[in-house]
């Protein structure tokens, strides 16, 4: 993961501030399901459905076969 | 949700709170903690007519370590169990599963003896006294009398407890050989998906929420007895249960958990 900033001051109020709200939290989770995946890749697993839970990622390994979200 | 309408007495006494038992035959109920029977009330899965308030009882709040066993009071609270040095010394073991029931608020008000007569299969505390070989006492109108562990739990939510009978006290051999608690769960204060209790250096292993009432792993400790390693007694942890199937996990997967729980229980017990 690289992490950069980037300085572009807003224009429609005095102090140049913008709010960030939950842009960070957007990309969690795609961010953590890839990396279930990508973990998950050997047993042949392609996709996990969230929640991830215990039981769907061990589904998905017993399956093998990446359907999708496992047996959930 | 609001609970049905019931009627409420104080017990003053064991002998006050048998007497109403027998009196009110299945149309009563004994109410210690409250952090299991309410919410089923609430629930409106339990309906009792009459509650037998037996949380005054204040006789039935003790651990006395009394030579080769720990007797302790039924209406003791898990946060007594969790927090007691006797325990420490004595069965270690215990202490730490009393630890792990639920959140601070359920072990401030909930009672090893209300937990052991609610006999839920989920529970911690009834399988770590199953593993431990542990024996309850329990008080009727014609006396005391004992029951083992391994006879007391008989189907879901059920005990050996007869109608009129309370559970007064629980006794557990002062153990410390090596022992073991394994939950697993997704959220600290829940109940355990499975669970499995490994006492006595693995001579006793019990599993949480692999059938309708808290059972012992007979393949698991008849393959150790016999001679086998540790990890080829946990491959059959499973053997001889009917797990149930919910969102957290089907049968398979509780299958699967029995055995690779007991893997590292018997480990960290030394087995």
């Amino acid at each position: 993961m690289k992490l950069d900033f980037t300085v572009t001051p807003s224009t429609s109020n005095q102090l140049g501030v913008k709010g960030v709200g939950e842009a960070g939290t957007i990309g969690s989770a795609a961010a953590v399901i890839n990396a279930i995946c990508d973990a998950l890749s050997p047993h042949g697993v392609t996709d996990i459905e969230m929640p991830a839970t215990p039981k769907r990622i061990w589904n998905a390994i017993q399956s093998g076969s990446g359907q999708k979200g496992g047996t959930a | 949700m609001i609970t049905a309408t019931f009627d409420y007495t104080l017990a003053e006494s064991v002998e006050h709170a048998t007497g109403l038992l027998a009196e009110h035959g299945d149309e009563a109920k004994l109410l210690a903690g409250g952090h299991s029977l309410i919410p089923m009330m609430k629930y409106r899965l339990a309906t009792p007519a009459q509650l037998i308030d037996v949380g005054r009882l204040d006789d039935l709040r003790y651990i006395r370590v009394d030579g080769d066993h720990v007797a302790i009071g039924a209406l003791t609270r898990h946060t007594e169990v969790e927090h007691s040095t006797e325990l420490e010394a004595a069965c270690p073991m215990l202490k730490h599963v009393a630890s792990l029931v639920g959140d601070p608020a359920v072990r401030h008000r909930g009672t090893l003896g209300g937990t052991l007569a609610h006999a839920d299969p989920a529970s911690d505390l009834p399988a770590a006294v199953l593993a431990l070989g542990g024996t309850l006492v329990a008080q009727g109108p014609n006396g005391t009398r004992e029951i083992a562990a391994t006879e007391f739990f008989t189907s879901f939510l059920e005990s050996a407890l007869a109608p009129d009978e309370m559970l007064t006290e629980v006794r557990v051999p002062a153990n410390t050989a090596g022992w073991s608690y394994q939950k697993f769960n997704r959220r600290a204060q829940d109940w355990a998906i499975v669970g499995v209790a490994v006492a006595d250096g693995g001579k006793g292993i019990s599993l949480v929420n692999m059938g309708s009432t808290p059972i012992r792993a007979g393949a698991a400790e008849a393959a150790l007895a016999g001679g086998s390693s540790a990890v080829d007694a946990a491959a059959v942890a499973h053997e001889g249960t009917s797990p149930p199937e919910d969102l957290n996990a089907d049968a398979d997967y509780r299958n699967h958990l029995a055995r690779v729980l007991t893997a590292r229980g018997l480990a960290e017990a030394g087995a």
